[in-house]
C-alpha cells in the first residue's frame, strides 16, 4: 500500500513536470517566423515604414526550414491583419503590428509563443507599427501622426510590455521607423524628415531614453533605405536598399558599427528580383526575403557568405516577409541608464568648432548662431571668437542651428532637426552631422560666459504627445 | 502563573520580537540605501528588497575590509606577468613577475618556467645582455636594479636607483644602464663596470618607457603624466631626448593635448620613434561619451629626420581601443603592434602607410588628423584580441613571434607575426581561477564597462593612482571643477568626492557612476562587489620617498611636524582649535572625513564646502585643491589662503613653511600611524 502510494506520488509529480515543460515549451531554436501576405497584394520595394501598414490578411507564421510545409503554424490567426514580429530576447515572445478586425488601426500585441496568448499593449487612434524589444524588457514602435501644418509622420514611443508608462521618444517632424537594437543598447530607426521638405532616408540612433539622437548612417546618394537594419553577431549592420541609380535595383549593404563610413560593401544586387527585409544568423549567413523576378513570390532565402541565395520556402500563393529567425541572440545589448530628471524642463548643447574650420575661418566676427524652431528662428546670437556656443533651451523642441553671416547669408546649417530630452547635455564637434571628430581639449570660450537661454520653450507638437487614451485597452490578454 | 497571564507574555514577547525583528530589517534596508543608493538598476530591482537580495550584507563587511580575516578567501597569488624581454639567442624568454616578486625565465624550446629569481618589489621592466648571460631588472618598489647572472639564476647584484624605476636600456657598449625612474621624474645612467649610478638627469613628470635608437646615438624616455601647463590648459607630456654620447639631455620634446605616454620603440632605421599616448578630454564638458568626448587614444609618431611630431588616433568612430601601453616594431620595419590593456587588443599597424598618412599631413592633405576618428582606417590593418590586461610586449630577435604579457591571465600570449594567428599561450602558473579580487582587478583595468569601451578606471586612474587632471564633470559646464583623486589606500577615508556625496565605494562606483561617468549598463551586483573589494583592500601607496626607511623624521620634518600641530601663532596668539591643521587633518589618514570651507570654492563653484582629502602620500598627487588650480603644496597658503581660511599660516615665515611642507611630504601610508 505504501509502495503503491509513493509511485502515485511520483507519477502525479512527474505529470506536474512534464506537463509544465509542456505548457512553458516555446518554438524551439531553428525555427523561422514570417510575416505571410497573400499573393495577389502587391508588395512593391518601399514597403518599409508606414508603407507596409497598407498589408491585409497578412498572417505571422512560423515554420522549421527543413520540412517548412508540414511544420508551418499560424500564429495570430485570431487577426484580421498581423506584421511585423520582432523577437523578445528570450526568444519566448514576439510583439507584432496588427489589426484585429478589418476595420481597426494597426496596433501593438504581445504574442506568447509557449501558450500562443496574446496582449494588446496599445490601444488608440492612430497607427502604431514596427515594435521591437528593448534591452530592459520594454517595447519601442512607432506610431503615426497627421499635422495640418507639418504633414504626416511618425514618431517613436516606448512602452512597458503590459503598455503602460508610455513615452515618446522622438520630437521632430520625420518618419521614425523601423527600429531594431544595437549591441550598445542604442536603438537604430530608419528616419526620414517630412518638413520643411522630404528628406531622404537616414539610419538615425538614440539612446531608449529619447537622449542623444544623432545620424549613426548616411547612406550613399542615390539609395533608399528599404529595410531594417539589423546586426549581426561580428557587428556588421545590413540593410537593404534601393540603388535609384542602377534601374531601382535593390540591393543589401552591410557596414560596420565600429567604422560605418569607410566599411561600406554592397553585400548582394538583384539581377532580376528584389530584396525585401533580413535576419542575420549567428553562422554569418543571411536569412532574406527575396522575389527572383517579379513573375515569382517573395520567398525565404538563405544567402551565405559567398553571396549564393539558396531557397528555404516559396510558395505561389504567398509572399513570405520579414524574417526572424529563434537561436541564441548574437549579443546581449546593454541596458543604458536614463539620466533624465523631469524637474528639468530644459537640456543644454555646447557646440565646439573643429580646428581645420577655426583656421579656415580666421575669425568668426560678426556672424551668428540662429536657433530655428518649426515656425521660425526662436533666437539669435553672435558666435564666439573660437566658434563655439553654449546654450539652454525647452525639452522636446524641435530646433535646427545654422550660422549666419553679417549678410545674414547661412553659411552653415542648418544641421537636421534635433530635440532634447529633460536633463539632457548634447556636444556636437563641427558642422558636419556623420561627427566623425573629436573634439580638441580646449576650454571652449562659451563656457566662459553664462548659457544662452533660448527663448520659446515649444510645447510638443506634431500629435505626438504622451498620449493616455493609447493605455486604454492595453494590457489585458485575450484569446 | 495563570494562563491568560502566560498568553499576555507570550503575546507581548511575540510582539517585541516581530517589532524587533522588523525594525532590525527596515534599519538594515536604510542603512543599505544611505551606502549603495542606485546601486542596482532595472525594473526587476527597483524594490528595496530586492536590492538587498542582490547585494548582501556580507559583500560590504568582508572584503572591503582591508587586511580582514575573510579577505585571504577572496584572494589567490598569482605572477602576473608585465614586462618581457627574449634572449639574443631566442630561445629564452624573460618576465617580470609584478605581483609575485619574481623573475621568470622560460625556456622557448618547450615552454617551461626553468627559473623563478625573487628580486625586489614590484619588478617592472627587464634587458637582457647581448652574450644572453646577464639580465637587468627594475624593482619599482624598491627604487633599485637587479643584476641577474642568468647561468646560475641568482641576483648578483642590486643597484640602487632613483625612485620607481620603471624602463631600462642598455647602451650599445652595454656599459651603461639608462633607467626611467617614475617617481622621482628622472633617469639614472647607471655604470655596469662599477656598479653603481653615475649620472642622474631630470627628465618629464612619470618617465616610464625608455628606448635607444638603432645606431645608440640617443636614449628617448616618454613620460606618463603632463608636465605642469597653466591652469584650464591641455596637458602636454615630454619626450626627453638624451645623447649617450655626452650623457646629457639634448632635447625636450613635448605631445600637446597628451598624456600617459608608456612605452616606445624605434624603426629599425631609426628615422621614426613610435610612442602609446592618452588624448584625454578633461578641458571639454563632459556632456557626452559619444564621439570621442571623453577621452581617446592615439600612436604618437616622432621624426627623427625632421623633428615633427604627429599624432595619429588608434580610435574608430563607434568604437574605442582604451590605454594603450606598449608598441613594439618588427625587424624588418614594416608592423608595429600596439597592446591596449584597457581593451584587450592589439593593433597591428602597417608602418608604411603611416609614413603615406604622415605625407598627407604634411602637405595639408589631411587636416586636423588626431582628433579623426575614421583616421586609423588608414594604418590599422587588423586588431586582435588578447586575454586581460595586455601590457609589455616583446618580438623575437628574427621577427617570428610576439610576446605578449596577458598581465591579468596571468600567461604570455605567442603571436605569430606573419600569419597574426595565435600558437600557443604560456601559463605562469599562477592560480587556475580567478579570485573575486582578481575579478575586481580586471574589472578596474577593462574598458568594456565604458559606453563603447572608452575608458577604464585605469584610464583616469593610471596605476591605480590619479591622472593629475581636472574634469568638467557638473550638469552646467565649467562649473564644480573636479580634481581627480588617487584611489590609493582608501580604506578608512570615506565619504568620496569632493563633496562628499558618495558615503561608500559602493555607491561611487554604483548606478550614478553609471549613468553619469560610463554611461552604459551599471556593473551586476556580484561584479560591483568585486571591484569595489578590489578598490578597497588591495590598492597600496609606493613606499614613500620623502620618509626614512626607520620612519625617522629628518630635523626639517620634525620642525614641520610641530609647525602641523601647533597651537600659536609666532607671536603668541592662540590658534582656534578649528584653525589648526591636525584638526582637520589627523592621523592616521590625515582627514577628519568632514567637509570645510576653507576659502578655496570660487564663483564656477556650486559648494563654499570640500571634504577634507586625506594626507598619505600626498606629494605624489598634485596639482591641488578640488579643482587642481594649486601645482605645488607652496600655492596652498602662498597663493590660496589670503585669508587664513586654509589653516593659520600667514604669520609663518618663508622657512617655517618650507619645513611644514617638508613634513607634509613625508606623510606615508595610514599604517604608520595607526
Amino acid at each position: 500500500m505504501k509502495k503503491t502510494g509513493i509511485i502515485v506520488v511520483v507519477f502525479v509529480l512527474s505529470l506536474v513536470y512534464i506537463s509544465g515543460i509542456l505548457v512553458n515549451r516555446s518554438l524551439p531554436d531553428g525555427h523561422i517566423i514570417i510575416t505571410r501576405v497573400p499573393a495577389d497584394k502587391n508588395i512593391n520595394l518601399s514597403i518599409s515604414g508606414v508603407e507596409k501598414l497598407g498589408l491585409e490578411n497578412a498572417q505571422i507564421v512560423s515554420f522549421y526550414p527543413n520540412k517548412p510545409e508540414s511544420s508551418l503554424n499560424i500564429l495570430t490567426a485570431n487577426f484580421a491583419s498581423a506584421i511585423s514580429p520582432e523577437l523578445s530576447p528570450d526568444n519566448r515572445h514576439i510583439v507584432f503590428s496588427a489589426k484585429k478586425e478589418p476595420g481597426d488601426n494597426w496596433q501593438i500585441w504581445l504574442l506568447n509563443l509557449s501558450n500562443s496568448r496574446t496582449a494588446q499593449i496599445t490601444g488608440n487612434s492612430r497607427n502604431c507599427f514596427d515594435p521591437v524589444f528593448l534591452p530592459d524588457e520594454r517595447i519601442a514602435f512607432s506610431c503615426t501622426w497627421e499635422h495640418e501644418r507639418y504633414g504626416s509622420g511618425s514618431t517613436l514611443y516606448t512602452a512597458r510590455s503590459d503598455g503602460s508608462n508610455l513615452k515618446p521618444i522622438t520630437f521632430h517632424p520625420h518618419a521614425d521607423h523601423s527600429g531594431t537594437i544595437l549591441h550598445d543598447g542604442r536603438i537604430l530607426m530608419v528616419s526620414n524628415q517630412v518638413y520643411p521638405e522630404t528628406g531622404i532616408s537616414k539610419l538615425l540612433a538614440l539612446r531608449p531614453d529619447g537622449t542623444n539622437t544623432g545620424l549613426f548612417y548616411q547612406i550613399p546618394d542615390g539609395f533608399e533605405i528599404l529595410s531594417k537594419a539589423r546586426e549581426n553577431k561580428e557587428n556588421h549592420i545590413f540593410f537593404t536598399a534601393v540603388n535609384q541609380q542602377n534601374g531601382n535595383r535593390s540591393t543589401l549593404i552591410r557596414f560596420s558599427y565600429n567604422n560605418p563610413y569607410n566599411s561600406k560593401q554592397i553585400v548582394y544586387t538583384s539581377e532580376a528580383g528584389n530584396i525585401h527585409s533580413l535576419y542575420p544568423e549567428n553562422s554569418g549567413d543571411l536569412f532574406i526575403s527575396y522575389q527572383k523576378n517579379t513573375e515569382e513570390t517573395y520567398g525565404i532565402y538563405r544567402l551565405d557568405q559567398q553571396g549564393m541565395a539558396k531557397p528555404i520556402y516559396i510558395d505561389s500563393d504567398y509572399h513570405f516577409l520579414e524574417p526572424a529567425f529563434i537561436e541564441a541572440k548574437p549579443f546581449t545589448p546593454r541596458k543604458l541608464p536614463s539620466a533624465l530628471r523631469e524637474a528639468r524642463n530644459f537640456g543644454i548643447v555646447v557646440f565646439v568648432e573643429t580646428p581645420q574650420a577655426l583656421m579656415a575661418s580666421g575669425s568668426f566676427a560678426g556672424e551668428k548662431i540662429q536657433v530655428v524652431g518649426l515656425d521660425g528662428i526662436l533666437d539669435e546670437f553672435p558666435v564666439m571668437s573660437d566658434g563655439s556656443f553654449y546654450v539652454r533651451m525647452g525639452a522636446r523642441t524641435p530646433v535646427r542651428f545654422q550660422r549666419v553671416n553679417s549678410q545674414n547669408e547661412i553659411v552653415e546649417g542648418p544641421t537636421s532637426w534635433l530635440w532634447l530630452m529633460t536633463g539632457e547635455r548634447r556636444g556636437f564637434t563641427g558642422w558636419d552631422e556623420k561627427q566623425l571628430t573629436a573634439p580638441a581639449n580646449r576650454v571652449p570660450e562659451a563656457i566662459n560666459h553664462p548659457y544662452r537661454d533660448v527663448p520659446g520653450f515649444e510645447t510638443p507638437v506634431l500629435g505626438i504627445q504622451a498620449d493616455e487614451k493609447m493605455l486604454s485597452e492595453a494590457g489585458h490578454e485575450n484569446q | 502563573m495563570k494562563i491568560s497571564n502566560r498568553l499576555i507574555v507570550l503575546l507581548i514577547l511575540g510582539l517585541l520580537i516581530f517589532l524587533m525583528g522588523y525594525r532590525g530589517y527596515r534599519w538594515s534596508l536604510d542603512h543599505y540605501e544611505y551606502m549603495t543608493i542606485g546601486v542596482v538598476t532595472g525594473d526587476i530591482l527597483n524594490n528595496r528588497e530586492a536590492k538587498i537580495a542582490a547585494v548582501k550584507c556580507l559583500s560590504c563587511h568582508t572584503y572591503t575590509q582591508k587586511d580582514g580575516f575573510l579577505l585571504q578567501f577572496a584572494k589567490k597569488d598569482y605572477s602576473s606577468p608585465y614586462n618581457l624581454a627574449v634572449s639574443p639567442d631566442n630561445r629564452k624568454l624573460f618576465v617580470t613577475g609584478q605581483e609575485s616578486g619574481v623573475v621568470y625565465i622560460i625556456d622557448l624550446t618547450n615552454n617551461q618556467i626553468i627559473s623563478r629569481i625573487s628580486v625586489g618589489d614590484l619588478p617592472h621592466s627587464v634587458a637582457v645582455s647581448r652574450d644572453g648571460r646577464k639580465a637587468y631588472v627594475t624593482n619599482q618598489w624598491s627604487n633599485s636594479v637587479s643584476v641577474i647572472d642568468v647561468e646560475n639564476g641568482l641576483v648578483e647584484n642590486t643597484i640602487e636607483a632613483g625612485g620607481g624605476p620603471s624602463g631600462l636600456v642598455l647602451d650599445q657598449n652595454e656599459e651603461f644602464l639608462y633607467v626611467a625612474n617614475t617617481y622621482t621624474s628622472d633617469i639614472s645612467v647607471i655604470d655596469l663596470n662599477r656598479g653603481v649610478e653615475s649620472k642622474r638627469l631630470r627628465a618629464g613628470n612619470y618617465p616610464t618607457g625608455i628606448k635607444i635608437s638603432p645606431d645608440g646615438r640617443h636614449v628617448l624616455a616618454v613620460s606618463q603624466r603632463s608636465v605642469l601647463v597653466e591652469y584650464r590648459e591641455p596637458p602636454k607630456t615630454e619626450i626627453t631626448v638624451i645623447n649617450t654620447g655626452t650623457q646629457r639631455v639634448q632635447q625636450r620634446k613635448y605631445f600637446e593635448e597628451a598624456h600617459i605616454m608608456e612605452k616606445v620603440d624605434f624603426t629599425p632605421t631609426g628615422d621614426l620613434a613610435f610612442t602609446t599616448l592618452v588624448r584625454p578630454r578633461n578641458l571639454v564638458p563632459a556632456v557626452q561619451v559619444e564621439n570621442g568626448w571623453m577621452m581617446t587614444f592615439a600612436l604618437g609618431v616622432i621624426s627623427l629626420e625632421t623633428g615633427k611630431m604627429y599624432q595619429l588616433p588608434l580610435d574608430e568612430p563607434n568604437t574605442f581601443y582604451a590605454d594603450p601601453y606598449d608598441v613594439r616594431i618588427t625587424p624588418d620595419g614594416k608592423q608595429a603592434f600596439i597592446s591596449h590593456s584597457g581593451g584587450d587588443y592589439i593593433s597591428v599597424v602597417n608602418i608604411d602607410n603611416v609614413r603615406e598618412v604622415m605625407r598627407h599631413i604634411d602637405d595639408g592633405l589631411i587636416l586636423n588628423a588626431e582628433n579623426d576618428l575614421t583616421l586609423s582606417d588608414e594604418y590599422i590593418t587588423k586588431r586582435i584580441a588578447t586575454g586581460s590586461n595586455p601590457k609589455g610586449m616583446e618580438i623575437s630577435p628574427d621577427g617570428s613571434y610576439l610576446f605578449i604579457a596577458e598581465r591579468l591571465s596571468d600567461q604570455i600570449a605567442v603571436l605569430n607575426t606573419r600569419t597574426l594567428e595565435y600558437e600557443k599561450s604560456i601559463h605562469m602558473k599562477g592560480a587556475d581561477q580567478y579570485s573575486l579580487l582578481r575579478k575586481g582587478e580586471q574589472l578596474f583595468n577593462n574598458s568594456g564597462r565604458t559606453f563603447q569601451n572608452q575608458y577604464s578606471c585605469y584610464s583616469c586612474h593610471p596605476d591605480n593612482h590619479e591622472d593629475g587632471l581636472t574634469y568638467d564633470m557638473d550638469f552646467y559646464p565649467g562649473e564644480d571643477l573636479s580634481n581627480v583623486q588617487t584611489l590609493r589606500e582608501l580604506a578608512g577615508t570615506s565619504p568620496f568626492k569632493w563633496n562628499g556625496n558618495n558615503v561608500s565605494i559602493y555607491m561611487q562606483c554604483g548606478m550614478r557612476f553609471s549613468t553619469f561617468v560610463t554611461r552604459t549598463e551599471a556593473f551586476s551586483p556580484d561584479d560591483l562587489n568585486a571591484l569595489v573589494g578590489y578598490i578597497t583592500s588591495q590598492i597600496s601607496h609606493p613606499p614613500n620617498l620623502y620618509r626614512s626607511e626607520t620612519g625617522e623624521l629628518t630635523e626639517a620634518q620634525r620642525r614641520g611636524k610641530e609647525i602641523f600641530e601647533r597651537t600659536r601663532t609666532n607671536d603668541g596668539r592662540v590658534i582656534e582649535v578649528r584653525d589648526q591643521c591636525i584638526t582637520c587633518h589627523p592621523p592616521p589618514n590625515f582627514t577628519d572625513r568632514l567637509k570645510h570651507d576653507v576659502g578655496t570654492a570660487t564663483d564656477r563653484d556650486n559648494h563654499t564646502e570640500f571634504l577634507t582629502p586625506h594626507l598619505n602620500n600626498i606629494y605624489e598627487s598634485p596639482p591641488y585643491l578640488h579643482d587642481g588650480r594649486a601645482n605645488t603644496l607652496e600655492e596652498l597658503w602662498t597663493v590660496y589662503n589670503d585669508d587664513d581660511l586654509h589653516g593659520v599660516a600667514n604669520d609663518m615665515t618663508k622657512d617655517q613653511l618650507n619645513d611644514l611642507i617638508e613634513y607634509l611630504l613625508s606623510i606615508g601610508s595610514a599604517k604608520y600611524y595607526n
